[in-house]
């Protein structure tokens, strides 16, 4: 017995096509961009990264919500995996980012505000992740967590806004090339997102049932120590 | 709600004055940061440019406030710690006190204490890293809007870890993150007080503000959520 | 020589995707098998 289902199976054989189809597009048919030359191939990953990524964050901060007003467990579970997957993909966006940077800008790193506030993004729903495993009874972890994701949302726009000036004044070199992306390279872009939301898709939902399961598993665990403890005390109450 | 909050701050002011662990623990800690700082960098290391500044004195501004950041982490730590004794806050809590009221008051106990620490560890600076003062204004108005923000945003994040062993792991990694807009908005601005330079060290302030106004909000709603247990 | 990074980078997106599904699935199986039928229903 496995974690798949009909849905996972069509999602799951559209996401293997649209990526072969974006690998054939990124890789092969489309052309070097004038500038950076092939390098451009790999912004046909990176910007894909950054829409699941942010997606996934986003649907933190939903389920978060909604947790905290009808404490339903669906929700909370949900809030839980998307910045699972969120975490994920925002560490390919970072190596992605820099393995970019290096024969386009000559670096590694930048501090430019998109990979700054990317980076301390990172941290921060790491931090998130470690809440939801905290040595807590599970509705108070799962609320704090919730709140915690809901303020996080806050916190991304925040650092992102505070870096942007700050690099702003500072009139250092932006982070921009003059590419020069013709219809063919849009459309690779195009795939690689649909592909990478697929996948995205596809992770999502059997990293919930996952998640589920497990919840599951620590319920009937509970339940049967609160039971071994009754019958315990049962089995002495009239001893005294 | 407000009376709730001072006698919050009272109480854990209080504590403080009584134990002496900000004083006695936390600014020699702050002082060390400092001189380690000047160990790691060469001080006789000169910017090239018009002044003839040292690298420490440049970066001054920037460490000052790495250094405050850190003792932050101890300050709100201890916050909660003091809490965690006895199962305080959910006592507190059904003494009927308010939530946010509990919040403004830490916070601003946390405030008072960096407010101190600061005072110390800005002469300390001054001393250690030769930076100069050029508009003292500007520097009294960064230090109190990035304290406040700081002890804001930091409490509602040290709650979040409070009475559990792995506190002291978790709330910077909780806390550092979030703050981080702070460091860069403190640093700025104090480097604009500091060497009187032409960037706009009033709009960092600004940011400041805001920032701080705004956990001063996202803290009074999200406290009562955070502190239940059960 | 541009090409080095491009497939390093696919390499590590591609193959972390990779690594992380097949956990996830491997998870999934062993966990499907631990809990009773009754309680797979996916829902609140």
């Amino acid at each position: 017995m496995t974690t798949s289902s009909k849905a996972t199976y069509v999602i799951g054989w559209l996401a293997v096509v649209a990526l072969g189809a974006a690998l054939l597009f990124g890789l092969v048919l489309s052309p070097p961009e004038v500038n950076m030359g092939d390098s451009v191939r790999l912004m046909y990953v990176h910007l894909p990264t950054i829409a699941v990524a942010y997606l996934s964050f986003g649907l933190t901060a939903l389920g978060s919500a909604i947790y905290l007003r009808n404490r339903s467990v669906f929700w909370d579970l949900l809030a839980g995996v998307a910045a699972e997957i969120g975490v994920l993909f925002t560490a390919f966006l970072l190596i992605s980012g820099s393995l970019w940077g290096k024969p386009t800008w000559g670096t590694y790193w930048e501090w430019d505000p998109r990979l700054t506030s990317t980076a301390v993004m990172f941290v921060m729903y790491l931090g998130y992740l470690a809440i939801r495993r905290l040595d807590l009874p599970q509705e108070v972890k799962s609320r704090r967590a919730a709140v915690i994701g809901l303020i996080a949302i806050v916190n991304v726009i925040i650092v992102r806004y505070s870096v942007q000036w700050w690099r702003g004044l500072h009139q250092g070199q932006t982070l921009g090339v003059d590419t020069q992306l013709d219809g063919l390279m849009l459309f690779s872009l195009f795939l690689g997102v649909v592909a990478f939301l697929l996948i995205g898709a596809w992770l999502l939902i059997h990293r919930f049932r996952v998640a589920w399961l497990e919840r599951q598993v620590e319920d009937l665990r509970l339940a049967r120590a609160l039971h071994e403890r009754r019958a315990e005390s049962a089995g002495q109450g009239g001893a005294v | 709600m407000l009376r709730d909050a001072f006698l919050m701050a009272n109480k854990d002011l209080r504590i403080e004055w009584a134990t002496r662990v900000g004083t006695g623990q936390i600014l020699p800690f702050g002082a060390l940061v400092l001189i380690l700082f000047g160990l790691a960098i060469t001080p006789d290391l000169t910017v090239a440019g018009v002044e003839r500044r040292s690298v420490l004195t440049q970066v001054a501004p920037g460490l000052f406030w790495v250094t405050v950041l850190l003792a932050a982490l101890f300050a709100l730590g201890r916050s909660f710690a003091v809490e965690a004794v006895d199962g305080n806050l959910d006592a507190l809590k059904m003494a009927g006190l308010d939530p946010a009221g509990i919040f403004l008051g830490k916070s601003a106990a946390v405030a008072a204490q960096l407010l101190i620490l600061q005072i110390v560890l800005g002469f300390g600076a001054v001393v250690l890293y030769g930076t100069p003062i050029d508009n003292l204004g500007l520097l009294v108005a960064v230090v109190i809007l990035a304290t406040l923000g700081i002890a804001a945003a930091g409490t509602v994040y040290a709650a979040v870890a409070s009475g559990l062993r792995v506190r002291d792991t978790l709330v910077p990694l909780l806390v550092l993150p979030v703050v981080a807009p702070v460091l860069l908005a403190a640093a700025k601005a104090t480097e604009a007080a500091v060497f009187g330079s032409t960037d706009d060290g009033w709009s960092w302030a600004g940011l400041l503000a805001v920032f701080a106004l705004l956990y001063a909000g996202l803290g009074m709603l999200a406290f009562g959520p955070i502190m239940e247990e059960s | 020589m541009h090409w080095t990074f491009v497939i390093a980078g696919y390499a590590v997106v591609l193959g972390g995707i990779a690594v992380y599904s097949f956990w996830v699935l491997a998870r999934g199986r062993d966990l499907m098998s631990e809990v009773p039928p009754e309680r797979q229903r996916f829902l609140d």
